[in-house]
């Protein structure tokens, strides 16, 4: 009996001892991979006359990061990107041409872009474009309708006003399990 | 009884409805690996009918995913789980395996609901599950949930010890084609094959099954029929109906001959069993919350050939239960989710040639689930289901009729009766850090008696022992049991072995436990003067109280190691009527050292480039307690099961990106006592696994 006692409190000293996060028993995706994967969730993402969905992949030109990330998409984008509705088909989008676009169902927001935020969602809100970014903030400030934050874990945040506003819908599974704003 | 066919089309009615007050929604059944891979862990609808990951799950519970049971090597779903910190498997003979959550693990054990896609594949007769006999093929299976500690406020009765819910592949969201053979000891052949797919943009099929045969190598007695055999079809249908509405038909058969023990631990029995199920689901995802309406039906036919007391008797059960459940899962606002459910089931059961009549129930039941997001770090669910039962012989004829007329004390009124209960899972799950997570639960469980213990009218052959027969009687007059369970667990992420810890501690209180031939009556004589013949009935034999602590460890080295190391611990304390008393009434049944106290399970597992492997341990601490003979002498022999140490293994090689060859064994260190009568013998097989 005693040594179970120890082996009790081995695993509970082991357990006290090590700390920080890790990784999940899921292998976790790219955060760009997710936010393709999110798509495939929202309701009204009308196909194009070749049974695609259009996708605009926005970038700062100005950034080079933001444009090696939009490619990055892209190329994500290209390996088969099937939704119930129809194929993914993204385009590079220079945030300077938004206002000009008239395709796309859905923006997907590279980093470094807040400060284009407020007309990348006049741009969504007249086109009834989806908009989805890795920056928390996006959601939480009202301008995206998805961010997806994955600096502990992966939190989904879904601002439901914006999804409104822009007169789409999301499937109800995705939406109980996202941090509803 | 109301009809089945009305259930349906009143249920239709509904969905019909749901579909039409839906605007733009779609339709979603659960993607579960889309989902889990989003938010890189299991996602699940088992906790409280609504989807959560599993960390945001207010209740203890286990997700084996189904890489994970890929990375066991096993051939069965009891070998899947036999790791898993909480649970007790023990496999009796080659097709008979026994699983228990958090002790009370018994022959044909009745305490745990096991589902297929939520619905009910536990013998409805006796409420115990033959594994064998679930029309699933490992290859797919996406995951298994196991919830610990009663969940009736979710799942209805029988879910008292806790559920385990087998989740499949489902055509509309995984494209999956597979076919094995495998070939081993005990002469042991198996097949299957898995072929699911969209066929159109709309529309998507399943068909998987497969099959076995074995020769029972175990320590039989009697020396009876050896041949163990198991086949099963599944034909699943999906369709997007509209938009807004997905519909699901399936139809399953499963057939299987096994040797076994029998609730009473002195009884052997080699079965057939044939089971069938045709199911309709139609979820609509509309702007009034998700509906989700689900009717089916199960059938059931048990043919035993029991060996009693050196003779041979035989017993079949005919059972039929038709369920029909709505749902609606809405939300209130961003932090509230709320779910409201109807449901109703009939069942009948007759136990041939034994009883002439049958046996039926009808359940009405009402359930309500509230979750709450408190804060982002607290999250809250409470759930309640209220259930009338209502027990009834179905026909003019006394249900012991064909049972000479004194042997029953029992009248037909006796068995027409109602009974209400309710129970509750209130729970509660807080991150302390995003490191660190704190649960804690709180529920009421409802264990209905089943047909057998209400209803059953046997009467054995006359043996040495009883030259006149024993008769085993069901008991109209036993109790609903009521299961109370608290529980406090913590969680923690561990960067340092780049995993996870894992702790609980429990509570349990069980009120006036159900068991198999409880009580024995061999002082009274009912046939007659100087016939001597006993009678046992089904009843309640009191109450019992379980703790327990379980914690675990599990991380990975180097990408290419993965391991765990778990350890329960529980306690259990009888307050059993007439235990062990020499007098007219004996309990057969104990249960505080019938489960071992200590279980501590280890794995390491490795992975390279074209093939993995992996080594799993278990030791189990010695166990005893009582054996009955009910058919034979109506005596109690003291059982003694010493520490065991068990050893799986499994090693794959992927030959092609397609085909791999595995190597399994269960008992590899030696064959191993998991329970009083007989030996888990060393078992090797090898599969040969095509995939695309």
């Amino acid at each position: 009996m005693r040594s179970f006692h120890h082996i009790i409190l081995g695993l509970a000293l082991c357990g006290s001892l090590l700390c920080a996060p890790v990784s999940h028993s899921v292998a976790q995706e790219n955060v760009a991979n997710l936010m393709l994967r999110a798509l495939g969730f929202v309701r009204g993402l009308s196909v194009n006359a070749q049974g695609d969905i259009p996708i605009a992949i926005v970038y700062n030109p100005a950034n080079a990061s933001s444009a090696q990330e939009a490619r990055d998409i892209k190329e994500r984008l290209s390996q088969n990107r099937k939704t119930r509705k129809g194929m993914l088909r993204g385009e590079l989008l220079p945030v300077s041409a938004i206002q000009q676009d008239n395709k796309a169902r859905a923006f997907v927001l590279t980093s470094n872009m807040r400060e284009h935020y407020a007309s990348v969602k006049k741009a969504a809100l007249s086109r009834r474009a989806f908009v989805i970014s890795a920056d928390p903030e996006c959601a939480r400030q009202n301008y995206c309708v998805v961010s997806i934050d994955q600096s502990a874990g992966t939190k989904i945040y879904l601002n439901e006003s914006v999804l409104d506003e822009i007169g789409l819908d999301i499937d109800t599974t995705f939406r109980y399990l996202a941090i509803r704003l | 009884m109301i009809s089945p066919y009305k259930i349906i089309g009143f249920c239709s009615s509904l969905a019909l409805m749901a579909g039409i007050t839906a605007t733009s929604a779609m339709a979603q059944s659960i993607d579960y690996i889309g989902l889990s891979q989003m938010y890189g862990e299991p996602v699940t609808t088992s906790a409280n009918g609504s989807p959560q990951k599993e960390s945001d799950v207010p209740l203890n519970m286990e997700i084996i995913t189904a890489e994970q049971i890929q990375r066991t090597g096993a051939r069965s779903i009891p070998e899947v789980l036999r790791f898993v910190p909480g649970l007790n498997v023990r496999q009796q003979t080659f097709g008979q395996y026994e699983v228990g959550i958090r002790g009370y693990n018994q022959n044909n054990s009745e305490r745990i609901l096991v589902l297929l896609n939520g619905r009910q594949v536990y013998a409805d007769y006796f409420g115990f599950v033959a594994w064998d006999n679930i029309p699933v093929e490992m290859s797919e299976i996406k995951q298994i949930e196991v919830v610990k500690g009663p969940n009736t406020a979710l799942f209805g009765f029988n879910a008292v010890s806790g559920v385990i819910n087998i989740i499949t592949v489902n055509p509309l969201h995984d494209e999956l084609i597979t076919a094995e053979v495998s070939r081993g000891s005990q002469d042991y052949s198996q097949a299957s094959g898995v072929f699911s797919k969209k066929i159109s943009n709309d529309v998507a099929i399943k068909l998987s099954g497969g099959g076995y045969q074995a020769l029972d190598g175990f320590d039989f007695e009697p020396a009876i029929n050896d041949d163990t055999t198991r086949s099963s079809i599944v034909l699943d249908i999906w369709a997007q109906l509209t938009d807004n509405v997905q519909a699901q038909f399936e139809l399953t058969n499963s057939e299987n001959d096994r040797n076994e023990f029998l609730a009473a631990s002195g009884v052997t029995a080699h079965s057939q069993l044939h089971a069938s199920s045709a199911r309709g689901r139609v979820i609509a995802d509309t702007r009034l919350g998700l509906w989700e309406l689900d009717v089916y039906h199960n059938e059931l036919q048990g043919d035993y050939d029991l060996f009693t007391g050196g003779a041979e008797l035989g017993l079949e059960a005919d059972n039929r239960i038709t369920v029909g459940k709505l749902h609606n899962t809405f939300s209130l606002g961003p932090k509230h989710i709320v779910r409201l459910g109807a449901e109703y089931r009939t069942a009948s059961n007759i136990f041939a040639p034994v009883d002439g009549e049958d046996l039926t129930y009808d359940i009405y039941s009402g359930t309500g689930l509230w979750d709450w997001r408190v804060s982002n770090k607290l999250r809250t669910s409470a759930a309640i289901r209220f259930d009338s039962f209502q027990l009834d012989p179905d026909g003019g004829d006394n249900i012991s009729s064909l049972l000479p007329a004194t042997t029953s004390p029992f009248t037909q009124a006796d068995f027409s009766q109602r009974r209400d209960e309710f129970s509750y899972n209130l729970g509660a799950v807080y991150a302390l850090t995003p490191q660190d997570t704190l649960r804690a639960s709180a529920s009421r469980g409802a264990d209905l008696p089943s047909f057998l213990e209400f209803g059953l009218q046997f009467l054995t052959r006359p043996s040495a022992q009883n030259p006149d027969g024993v008769a085993t009687l069901g008991n109209p007059d036993i109790d609903t049991s009521i299961v109370h369970n608290f529980e406090l667990g913590y969680d923690r992420e561990m960067a340092a072995i780049n995993g996870l810890f894992r702790s609980a501690v429990f509570y349990q209180y069980n009120e006036e436990m159900q068991a198999f031939a409880s009580a024995i009556d061999s002082t009274a004589n009912f046939f007659g003067a100087g016939l001597g013949v006993d009678r046992e009935f089904q009843g309640n034999n009191g109450d019992s109280e379980m703790y327990g602590v379980e914690l675990g460890l599990e991380g990975q080295l180097k990408d290419n190691w993965d391991w765990f190391l778990n350890y329960a611990y529980i306690h259990i304390d009888d307050d059993l009527r007439n235990q062990r008393a020499n007098s007219a009434y004996l309990s057969f049944t104990e249960y505080e050292n019938a489960m071992p106290q200590h279980t501590i399970n280890a794995h390491i597992g490795y992975e390279a480039a074209q093939w993995h492997a992996g080594v799993f341990g278990q030791y189990t601490s010695r166990t005893d307690g009582l054996v009955s003979r009910a058919f034979t002498n109506n005596t109690l022999d003291p059982f003694e099961v010493n520490d065991q140490i068990m050893v799986n293994a499994y090693a794959t090689l992927n030959l092609t990106d397609n085909i791999s060859w595995t190597i399994s064994g269960t008992s590899l260190s030696g064959d191993t006592q998991q329970f009083v009568q007989n030996s888990a013998e060393r078992s090797v097989w090898t599969t040969i696994k095509v995939k695309y």
